[in-house]
């Protein structure tokens, strides 16, 4: 800014002092002086936004790392041992990088464990539709989902993988072989396998990969009693608010008028799908503020028209609730809509944007927090059930008798 | 004419709000071109696409690659442009961060030993290893709730002088609390040249006081090695570490305790965790006659340490004492008197680190610890990651359990009186 102020005193001291030989010339001088005057200004306003706007400054010479080169060139030279590639030691020096700012949200993920990732959180993808686990002694043992590709193609539950289009998998972590055989839709994957008890001599099967859709939402009338609808939410996908509105309709067109939400075990997912499904069951009013840094917080409304705004509701909650899984029993209970049963939540009130970086690997980034409607962060505790049940023992379901009996009799 | 010809006073106010708008127009499109970035990652429709959003330019530009590593390098700016630009909490400075990236980098070698250390630590380390220092002459350490307890109280020291004692808690140094420091913070500020003085603000729970102590710093040996002699003639000998003076310490204690001339000597390097490697060597020469101490291997090839005819106590019946915490040139020690039939050794399997590190001081003053060789006992063995076994494996009752006793050290002197 100063040096702008400076410059244009300059040009005033020249205006003042040259004596124009024409109305024109004058004309024409003043009329270079103003854009000359709004370029500086335009570009002293541009920067000053982006100055006060910086948070802190990254460039080479303010950050050159020179040490970590110094210690880089070290290692390289004297190291006794093997030296992983370049991109390992980069990999390992944005995790470290990471590590400092103490949030176990931010994190880096590699392109492959990206991948899979982002997989789990569109709730569809280009696969062959099996379960893949090592068992005891190390195998890749593969389980067909019902009506999927390999199952078609003749993959049995119990199957060991050995290779996937003639690479081993043996040394291979479930990651990566799940990687492999994840791709685009409508591209053929190459199977090795063996199959139990007597393991056959390998053989080979090709499956065209077809869009498989991870389901994140069951749903069922109770035997118990069957004017209630369960609902059971797994994780938030991108496909979630759909198949809640499915869910939803086949209960109510059933004859459910109560209803239980399970919210147990669901670690949370994406945010935008968790405020669609609270939309289901609120009409109007606040589902939470999210605070960025630097930013006005935002609220975010119940739009009206849920399918589920009246029935009595119940959801159930226990320690592995957490973060949206939170915010949608959080706002539920606090604008008195549902009464909470089960276990106090996790406790994460803090919101994750997912980037892709060049490579493919991916970053987790904790950028935002969440309010509760009545503008309290959610407590470190996590929330409180208003009423606490354990999960008890055996084979019963405690949690789900204890939420029966409270739409049953009020209580 | 004169009419026509814009005045002063319009030239300068057209002048101010040309300057004035421009100045807004930018600032405005400042935030446009950051605004239409930032929609992109806008949190809320969060995630659009499996993909859920393209890499963020940095914001301003990352170094140009100087060498071929930067290429490789550059998705570190790419990961960290991102979390300038959307991270919720502070950030730490780009001091820590970098500090934080050679840690990660390190951490790929799979090598614990190879490791990274801050310039105020290594200042102390450094101190700490040359033997000598200039402080108050106390040992510490920090407590889980945060404050410093005197652990030991040097002979002879500052800190003795001034009435220091042990489970005495030092809460503040020159008026500054230093509760919730961390130890090397304590240390730096307690240390300081030699003539000039400290206060410290001391807590002493067993009176339940608190009083300020004001104590003159001193250059001072840090005390290595410990003797005794215990009952039938047996002399006792303890190291602590292989400082930069250890073998010199070692050296005269062992005149004195040779002097009362013992039936046999027990070396006690339990929980020593090692030091400097030329240190171990002349060590090990101190008890060993002609012969091989430790094979090195390195890219640099292969050097064999020997010890030679000549020193103290080459002859005398000796047992070591070693456990878990016997590690790196204790083992060096331990290995070669096991190995070449000099002593056995009584307790439990030592550490096994069976590796060199080498000391490097970077630009800034911290220092980076690289593993740059394997050593093997005199038997070419390799003890890295099996650690060395007891001739005799004594355990070790659990810590309350004891009741004082040290069944190893009555296992030694029971071996050095009977033979066996």
């Amino acid at each position: 800014m100063n040096h702008g102020m400076s410059e244009d005193r300059q040009l005033s001291d020249r205006n003042t002092n040259t004596e124009p030989t024409s109305d024109r010339q004058a004309a024409l001088f003043g009329s270079l002086v103003l854009v000359l005057v709004f370029l500086l200004f335009f570009a002293g306003g541009f920067a000053t936004h982006r100055m006060l706007n910086r948070r802190s400054v990254v460039t080479a010479a303010a950050w050159p790392m020179t040490v970590f080169w110094e210690a880089w060139d070290i290692v390289e030279q004297d190291f006794y041992g093997e030296v992983p590639p370049p991109k390992v030691r980069v990999y390992g020096a944005i995790r470290g990088s990471l590590a400092v700012l103490n949030d176990p949200y931010t994190v880096f993920l590699e392109p492959q464990t990206g991948e899979v990732e982002r997989d789990r959180l569109s709730g569809s993808y280009g696969g062959i539709g099996v379960d893949i686990w090592r068992d005891s002694e190390d195998r890749i043992v593969l389980n067909p989902y019902p009506g999927s590709p390999a199952e078609v193609a003749g993959v049995r539950a119990g199957d060991f993988l050995l290779a996937v289009d003639g690479h081993s998998v043996l040394t291979a972590t479930v990651d990566e072989v799940r990687a492999r055989l994840h791709g685009e839709v409508g591209t053929p994957v190459v199977l090795t396998l063996s199959r139990p008890p007597t393991p056959t001599h390998p053989f080979v099967l090709t499956i065209v990969r077809q869009e498989i859709q991870v389901p994140s939402v069951s749903y069922r009338l109770l035997d118990q009693d069957p004017s209630i609808g369960y609902l059971q939410i797994t994780s938030f996908t991108e496909r979630t608010p759909q198949e809640v509105e499915e869910a939803l309709r086949s209960l109510l067109d059933g004859g459910a008028t109560r209803l239980i939400l399970d919210l147990r075990d669901n670690g949370g997912g994406l945010i935008q799908p968790a405020v669609d499904v609270g939309d289901q069951f609120l009409d109007g009013g606040i589902i939470l503020y999210e605070v960025r840094r630097g930013r006005q917080e935002r609220a975010f409304r119940a739009r009206r028209g849920g399918l589920a705004t009246e029935p009595p509701l119940v959801v159930l909650v226990n320690g592995s609730t957490a973060s949206a899984s939170e915010m949608i029993a959080g706002s539920l209970q606090v604008q008195g809509r549902a009464t909470l049963i089960g276990e106090p939540t996790y406790g994460k009130g803090s919101v994750q944007l997912i980037f892709t970086l060049s490579d493919g690997s991916s970053l987790h980034v904790t950028s935002a927090i969440w309010l509760l409607p009545d503008h309290r962060p959610l407590p470190e505790t996590g929330l409180t059930p208003d009423i606490r049940v354990s999960p008890g023992e055996g084979l019963g379901d405690a949690q789900l008798d204890r939420a029966i009996r409270y739409l049953q009799r009020g209580e | 004419m004169q009419e026509k010809r814009p005045n002063t006073i319009v030239v300068i106010a057209l002048l101010i709000l040309t300057a004035v708008t421009a100045f807004a127009a930018g600032f405005e499109a400042s935030i446009l071109a950051q605004g239409r970035r930032r929609a992109a990652y806008a949190p809320l429709p969060p995630l659009p696409s499996p993909t859920p959003a393209t890499p963020v330019p940095l914001p301003s530009i990352p170094p140009t690659p100087t060498r071929p590593e930067e290429e490789t390098f550059q998705i570190f700016w790419e990961a960290w442009g991102i979390i300038q630009e959307n991270y919720y909490g502070d950030l730490p400075d780009m001091r820590t961060v970098t500090y934080g990236a050679i840690r990660g980098m390190l951490a790929t070698l799979g090598d614990e030993y190879t490791s990274f250390i801050e310039p105020d630590i290594a200042a102390i380390l450094n101190e700490d290893a040359s033997g000598t220092f200039q402080g108050i002459g106390a040992f510490v350490r920090m407590r889980g709730d945060g404050k410093l307890e005197i652990v030991g109280v040097f002979e002879g020291s500052p800190a003795e002088a001034a009435g220091l004692q042990e489970g005495d808690l030092v809460i503040a140094v020159n008026g500054e609390s230093i509760v919730g420091y961390s130890l090397y913070e304590a240390i730096t500020l307690i240390r300081g040249p030699a003539g000039t003085e400290v206060t410290l603000t001391i807590e002493r729970p067993k009176q339940g006081e608190t009083f300020d102590v004001t104590v003159t710093r001193a250059r001072l040996e840090i005390p290595m090695v410990q003797s005794e002699m215990l009952d039938g003639g047996i002399g006792y000998i303890r190291l602590h570490e292989f400082g930069a003076t250890a073998t010199e310490q070692l050296e005269e204690t062992l005149r004195r305790v040779l002097a009362e001339q013992p039936r046999g000597l027990i070396l006690d390097l339990r929980d020593d965790p090692g030091g400097w490697l030329s240190q171990a060597v002349q060590v090990a020469d101190l008890f060993l006659g002609d012969g091989i101490i430790l094979i090195q291997r390195s890219y640099e090839g292969e050097e064999v340490f020997r010890s030679y005819d000549g020193d103290l106590a080459e002859d005398i019946p000796l047992v070591v004492l070693v456990n878990g915490g016997t590690a790196s040139a204790s083992e060096i020690v331990a290995g070669a008197i096991q190995a070449r039939g000099r002593g056995i050794l009584i307790g439990e399997r030592t550490l096994g680190k069976g590796s060199v590190q080498r000391p490097y001081r970077l630009s800034d003053g911290s220092e980076l610890r690289v593993t740059i060789a394997r050593w093997y006992t005199p038997n070419d063995v390799a003890i890295h990651g099996q650690g060395l076994i007891p001739d005799i494996e004594v355990p070790m009752p659990e810590e309350g359990e004891s009741g004082g006793e040290d069944p190893q050290l009555e296992r030694a002197i029971e071996y050095l009186l009977t033979g066996e």
